[in-house]
């Protein structure tokens, strides 16, 4: 962005004020590396890091074939070229004392989604950036957290420090589900990327609370090639949430993330996501564009994965939450609501493989399209020939609150195995005018009225997710469509 | 990886040979449209799987061999008979075409309503312009730059069958045009083509039928059959095509319909493909203007190592258009059944009404059914579904069969002929539904593993 020209425009200048006071800063010189990728970046990301031999050479592997591939083209998504070479691909961790104080310095507007979320206080500070040391009782609480989770065996930290801590089970696991050559974005996250969570539930244990309570205090300045990696030994079982209800500032326009997901025999692991990260403003200008790997592999027998996911921000969502359904009788989930408003665009959903007997899978979709947003679900069902009396039920229901709007459908269905039963349902309508008449006339206003609808639109999916988060997600649904109605 | 350019040009020289022997005979203008589909031809070169609309569809056996026009024959085999072909109809209109070219002496045409042209292509090609007659249909609804195959078509454009019907015609009895392949030795193709032309509120049902017609020894590598249909209906015009594509055996079928509806016009299409080593058939249909409505059915009954894959495309172009798609597989052996429907509601399109459905019954463990069922909606005001379904028999329907005295192989029958009936049923004709049950029985007769398996 340029700088505006100092002068008359009090305007600009007024906006330009505010933007710093959002904290959007630069972090000091020294903590950056140069632009652009090559052997000598990712050997420098990995020095900083104080990684080990054999995760710097993971990486370069990965590089190497990334340097060989070709950009996919195949979704529904349109945006100008990516320069690969313009992108800083390390940066330290922002000082805390560089953001607002306190909650009065933050934009008010922000706080207004905040109270309209029904976000707790404590929490606000710590997404809008205030510096955590002047956040009361946040470190403790997460603290509290640690210790707890620690008594059981569980290993849960950032990535880095699962590196260092943990590097067997890191180097066991690491790529395993998510190949490093899986994909364009996959290869590039895995040359590149700066950290994450990574979480390791013991044999038998049952984690006893969400990791998401931890995680959202916890999760900022993971940067924007975030790598997850979850792994659930036989009979453990654990729920996670990613990200938050609450629009988070984001300077870094491109996101690649990878999830790994480990379930051994018996294992349990539910995955949730709440996306809502900058969408671009009304007419379509800016936006994140985030492009994610995120896979499963239930490798063990009677191992579940649930993947659920709201995804109301991005200008570009590009993610399909898979599951390999390698072990018998393995369940695979998909549940998932994608909304897009003004000029977001989605091409989202979900790739089940059935491999091992009596594996099942569902498949919820629901898609919301309003002003002139492009929402597309794309999803694979494959059923290889040893998958005997495999099970698929997929929905993907579309709402059109718009006639600029567009949703569209593209299912892939292949089937090896004739024992397999495989369904596949799609519908696609508008909010009925005789819906919102009839709620109209028991009172509610129109707003209030599409959103009730919307919500029991989504109400299989929300069903979903962990309690609070699920309330909060219908706030979110409300405030993203606001000015779509009418 | 062999070279494409290299594999396109083997049907180049056969085009150059084919251009020398006709010298002079056909019009200007329509070996302009040959030469310029040629190049669009060798420009695209063979589809691979790894384009997004061939992945079902591998054409490298339509590329390892060579695949020369079938030689013209003076002589016809004494044998053939085509009221095997005729799926019980004994009146009405039937041409008859033998390795793509037209066979006068198995063909009638009867009395038609005044002003309706019926008849070979290639008759009315000589006859008319570019811009009258065939001429101002060819090339308008199939577009050579758009797809590989309706360029080869084209580039070989020869002969087929040109109806075109006043406005307010009809013609009562189903127009049968029959193409039958006879090897004689080394695999050839045939590239026939279908123009139809229907004025405002005319009528007819046209009866496509594809079979093989052996006389000799069948030869390992079979022939290629590459079709392309197009059909302009205007303002309230209603067609039905019945579509039977019965090679079966080596041979291989591409076929390519393409149809645009005026103001409240009807199109119904009932294909059935009942089996060859490679057979795709792609409907397009432009619901260009309002109230305009399509029917599609289809059902694959495949054995062997049979293949078939089917595409479809509905553009809703304009408002309160219907369209209703409904696909049926029944796969035995090892064969492949491939589906993928897309249903595309511009944004003008409001009040549109469309739905899709593709079922597919796996009867043996090596059978594969593979579906792609799509919607592409930019208008509001719509309703829109579509449904997949990929299973095998119903258990409970067997015993409950079995309970009523029927053999597990009867019972079996009994629910795969159910099955396929929804399809045969969408035919309005009732001698053409009474032909095509018939012709189904005989054919799943033959597959193996009907209800057998258990």
């Amino acid at each position: 962005m340029s700088a505006p020209v100092p002068g008359k425009n009090a305007e600009i200048e007024a906006l330009a004020a505010k933007e710093y006071e959002w904290g959007f800063v630069t972090a000091i010189e020294e903590d950056r590396i140069p632009k652009g990728l090559s052997e000598a970046v990712i050997g420098l990301i990995s020095a900083k890091k104080e990684e080990p031999a054999w995760l710097l050479e993971w990486r370069l592997k990965a590089f190497a074939t990334w340097r060989g591939m070709k950009e996919p083209t195949w979704a529904r998504v349109r945006y100008p070229p990516i320069d690969y070479q313009e992108i800083t691909y390390y940066a330290a961790p922002k000082r805390q004392a560089d953001g607002p104080r306190s909650l009065d310095e933050v934009d008010p507007q922000l706080l207004a989604t905040y109270e309209k979320l029904g976000i707790p206080l404590h929490e606000r500070e710590v997404l809008a950036g205030v510096a955590v040391d002047a956040v009361f009782d946040s470190v403790s609480v997460a603290t509290t957290f640690k210790s707890k989770l620690a008594d059981l065996g569980i290993v849960f930290c950032s990535f880095s420090e699962a590196v260092r801590e943990h590097p067997d089970l890191v180097r066991r696991y690491l790529g395993t589900v998510v190949p490093r050559n899986d994909n364009f974005f996959a290869a590039l996250n895995s040359a590149v990327f700066s950290d994450g969570s990574f979480v390791y539930i013991p044999k038998g244990v049952r984690c006893p609370m969400e990791l998401s309570t931890y995680f959202r205090i916890n999760a900022a300045n993971t940067g924007q090639f975030e790598r997850t990696l979850i792994v659930a030994d036989e009979g453990a079982s654990v729920s996670y949430l990613e990200g938050c209800t609450a629009p988070k500032r984001d300077e870094n326009q491109l996101h690649a993330a990878v999830v790994e997901l480990v379930a051994l025999d018996d294992a349990q692991i539910k995955y949730s996501t709440v996306q809502n990260w900058y969408p671009g403003d009304a007419q379509g200008r800016g936006g994140i564009y985030n492009f994610v790997t995120k896979r499963g592999a239930c490798r063990g027998r009677r191992s579940k994965i649930s993947w659920t996911q709201v995804e109301t921000g991005s200008a570009i969502t590009w993610k399909y939450p898979s599951c390999i359904l390698q072990g018998d009788d393995s369940i695979g989930e998909f549940y998932s609501v994608a909304l897009t408003n003004n000029y977001q665009q989605a091409d989202t959903g979900t790739k089940m493989i059935h491999i091992g007997r009596r594996t099942r899978s569902t498949i919820i979709s629901k898609g919301i399209s309003a002003g002139h947003g492009q929402n597309t679900y794309r999803g694979a069902v494959k059923v290889l020939p040893g998958a005997d009396g495999a099970r698929n039920y997929s929905q993907c229901d579309s709402l059109l609150m718009s006639a600029t709007c567009g949703a569209h459908t593209f299912p892939y269905l292949d089937v090896k195995n004739p024992t397999a039963r495989i369904e596949h349902e799609a519908s696609t309508s508008r909010i009925g005018e005789d819906q919102i008449f009839y709620l109209k006339q028991r009172g509610l206003g129109e707003e209030d009225a599409v959103n009730l609808i919307v919500n029991g639109f989504c109400k299989e999916v929300f069903r979903e997710l962990p309690m609070e988060f699920a309330v909060e997600a219908q706030k979110l649904l409300s405030v993203s469509l606001e000015g779509a109605v009418g | 990886m062999p070279n494409l350019v290299t594999e396109a040009n083997a049907f180049l020289a056969d085009f150059e040979r084919r251009e020398q022997e006709e010298a002079g005979r056909a019009p200007g203008w329509l070996l302009e449209v040959r030469r310029e589909a040629m190049r669009a031809f060798l420009d695209q070169g063979f589809p691979t799987r790894r384009d997004e609309e061939w992945i079902y569809t591998d054409v490298t056996p339509l590329r390892r061999h060579r695949f020369p026009l079938a030689p013209r024959t003076s002589t016809r085999p004494a044998t053939l008979a085509p009221q095997r072909f005729a799926l019980g109809l004994d009146r009405g209109p039937r041409l008859v075409f033998l390795n793509g070219r037209f066979e006068p002496t198995l063909s009638r045409t009867g009395a038609l309503p005044e002003g309706t042209e019926l008849g070979p292509l290639a008759e009315a090609l000589t006859r008319t312009g570019a811009a009258d007659g065939p001429g101002a249909v060819l090339g308008t609804l199939a577009a050579a730059a758009r797809h590989p195959f309706v360029a080869l078509n084209t580039a070989f454009l020869a002969d087929g069958l040109w109806l075109r019907l006043p406005p307010g015609a009809c013609v009562d009895d189903p127009i049968q045009a029959i193409f039958l392949a006879e090897p004689r030795g080394e695999p050839s193709a045939a590239h026939p083509r279908l123009l139809l032309d229907l004025g405002a509120g005319a009528r007819a049902v046209v009866v496509e039928r594809y079979g093989l017609e052996c006389v000799g020894a069948l030869g390992e590598v079979g022939g290629l059959t590459n079709t392309v249909l197009e059909a302009r209906l205007g303002a309230g015009a209603a067609l039905e095509v019945v579509r039977v594509q019965r090679e079966g055996g080596a041979e291989h079928h591409l076929g390519f319909t393409a149809a645009r509806l005026a103001r409240d016009a009807r199109f119904t299409q009932v294909a059935v493909t009942l089996g060859g080593a490679l057979c795709r058939h792609e409907t397009h249909v432009d619901l260009a203007e309002p109230g305009a409505a399509c029917d599609l059915s289809g059902l694959y009954a495949l054995a062997g190592r049979e293949h078939a894959d089917h595409h479809t495309v509905v553009r809703h172009a304009a408002p309160r258009c219907t369209s209703r798609q409904l696909y049926k597989g029944v796969l035995a052996g090892r064969s492949i059944g491939a589906f993928t429907g897309r249903v595309i509601v511009e944004a003008d399109a409001q009040q549109t009404a469309a739905e899709q459905a593709n079922h597919n019954l796996l009867l043996s463990p090596e059978a594969l059914a593979e579906t792609r069922p799509q919607l592409e909606i930019h208008a509001d005001d719509v309703k829109c579904s579509h449904g997949a379904t990929i299973g095998q028999l119903d258990d409970e329907a067997l015993f409950y069969l079995r309970t009523r005295g029927l053999d597990a192989a009867a019972a079996g029958h009994l629910l795969v002929h159910a099955f396929a009936d929804e399809v045969i049923e969408r035919a309005a004709e009732e001698r053409v539904r009474a032909g095509l049950a018939a012709l189904l029985a005989a054919r799943l007769d033959l597959a193996p593993g009907a209800g057998g398996r258990r």
